[in-house]
């Protein structure tokens, strides 16, 4: 479904990522491991479209993800319904007066009608245990209010794939528990999960698949989740434990 | 609880046309905003590619001879002394990297326009108007400051500004504002960036979402200063800033382009008196 090749990218002149290859099928659970700075959050951004690759090709379902195909509007719009993203900072995501209408925001925009949307807004605010927060203020929620809302704003556009930019960071091990079951409800319903993270912890048994990004922003190791997490003085080596 | 049914489908969606290229339009502008403050702030002089001339100036008399032109040309009555300043701007252009001239022209050409355009009635119902003279003393300002400030680190700026003996806390909330300005930018961005990826279809509140867009970078400016001022306090901030003592870090040797430039300055100030009564 996805797939990288050869992709680089830098940035000011420095690189942030190197010799990219990669294949994602669809229904799978990847996670990006890797130390600060390695281009973790840039190759999340890569796949959502933000950025695009100096060298190299991003293909998605087979076509070519580059500034000219997103230029074309069907194209883009088709492309971010089907691909959505939660961003490490919440902050930045959230953009609507209310919770309900932050939810609301892309379903409407599909042209669904509006007790679809009302459905889909409950149905989402529910899932994320934040139904009681629908007449708030995003911006004075708690930074786990603040994730779950975003995350139900991703949800509601009912993606195919699901990119997470650091998700349990900043949330409390209750809540951390909490997101990690809904990441695994979302994988057993057959999403596509693509996720950077640095707690192992708290996604044991949700991943199949490890990539480890190097300090050199390559490929260092790319397979099992299991058996690279368990390989302490390879993780040690790139300073990922 | 579980997964909705719908969650568990297909979307099948095929997106309606929708004309969203402001959001695009404003992600452009935000990141030339931002590119043009890495562009500063990573170069060196060299490593900015500047050619001889202002390049060569020490950021004080850089900013010495920018004040100083800008006060002759203000005070000008003469058009002589005129084109002779905006003859040695031309100069002074010329001798820089192509992108650096159009950067300089293409604002300089555009505060004048407008201010053309507000003078325009006085243009044509006066004939002895000085306004044509306005424009041109804008032009050259414009050009002049704007030739400064890109051939100049912002610190290299702050520096010169203390140097000239501006006072710190003055320099201190310049440099904040700077830094915050940069912050809110990549801060709207990363926002802009989350509007775009989520307009899948037709969005008939466009205006709505960039005033929330507003609203949030309104309220994340005040609690960023408010953490700042409390951070200072921390730190033990009582109203008064002392900034670091800036050292002269020239050779004699190497002062010779800031004396061309005080001498410079000198003759255009002779040329301003012997111009003065020129029409």
């Amino acid at each position: 479904m996805i797939a990288l090749e050869a992709v680089s990218f830098s940035y000011g002149g420095a690189d942030v990522l190197s010799g990219i290859e990669l294949s994602i099928p669809r229904g799978a659970a990847v996670a990006f491991l890797g130390p600060n700075g390695c281009g973790k959050s840039t190759l999340m951004k890569l796949l959502n479209g933000i950025v695009s690759p100096r060298e190299g090709r991003y293909l998605f379902d087979g076509a070519e993800v580059s500034p000219q195909s997103l230029k074309a509007p069907a194209f883009a719009k088709s492309f971010h319904q089907r691909l959505g993203f939660l961003f490490q900072n919440s902050d930045t995501q959230l953009f609507c007066p209310l919770v309900q209408d932050e939810v609301a925001f892309g379903p409407r925009q599909m042209g669904l009608g509006e007790d679809e949307v009302e459905s889909r807004v409950a149905d989402c605010l529910a899932l994320l245990g934040v139904a009681h927060l629908a007449s708030r203020v995003p911006y004075h929620l708690s930074e786990g209010e603040k994730r779950r809302v975003a995350l139900a704003s991703v949800l509601a556009l009912n993606p195919e794939v699901l990119v997470l930019d650091e998700p349990m960071n900043g949330l409390d091990p209750r809540m951390k528990r909490f997101l990690r079951g809904i990441l695994a409800q979302l994988k057993a319903a057959g999403k596509t999960i693509i996720c950077s993270t640095h707690d192992f912890a708290y996604v044991d048994g949700l991943f199949d698949t490890a990539v480890v990004i190097s300090e050199e922003h390559r490929i260092a190791r790319l397979g099992g989740f299991a058996e690279i997490v368990a390989d302490e003085a390879f993780l040690l080596a790139h300073n990922v434990a | 609880m579980g997964l909705p049914g719908w969650l568990l489908k297909d979307e099948g969606y095929s997106p309606r046309p929708d004309a969203d290229r402001f959001i695009d339009r404003s992600i452009l502008s935000f990141l030339g905003l931002l590119s043009r403050g890495r562009y500063r702030d990573d170069a060196s002089g060299q490593a900015m590619g500047l050619a001889p001339g202002p390049a060569r100036l020490s950021p004080s008399a850089k900013l010495v001879f920018m004040l100083g032109l800008l006060l002759l040309v203000s005070l000008s009555r003469s058009s002589a002394f005129l084109a002779l300043v905006a003859t040695l701007l031309l100069v002074l252009l010329a001798s820089q990297k192509p992108e650096r001239i159009a950067a300089a022209l293409k604002v300089a050409s555009a505060v004048s326009l407008f201010t053309f355009l507000v003078l325009l009635p006085s243009i044509l119902m006066r004939s002895g108007s000085r306004s044509p003279a306005i424009v041109a003393k804008v032009f050259i300002s414009v050009a002049t400051v704007r030739l400064a400030v890109t051939t100049n680190e912002w610190a290299q700026l702050t520096r010169a500004l203390r140097r000239l003996g501006m006072s710190d806390l003055f320099i201190l909330v310049l440099d904040i504002a700077m830094r915050y300005v940069h912050l809110l930018a990549e801060f709207a961005l990363a926002m802009l960036y989350a509007l775009r990826l989520r307009s899948v279809g037709r969005n008939g509140g466009k205006g709505s979402s960039l005033a929330g867009i507003a609203g949030t970078i309104f309220l994340k400016s005040k609690e960023m200063a408010e953490d700042m001022y409390a951070a200072m306090e921390c730190r033990g901030f009582m109203g008064e800033y002392r900034g670091a003592k800036v050292r002269a870090h020239r050779s004699a040797a190497r002062a010779w382009p800031d004396l061309a430039a005080f001498l410079a300055l000198g003759l255009l100030g002779l040329a301003f008196l012997l111009l003065k009564g020129s029409p």
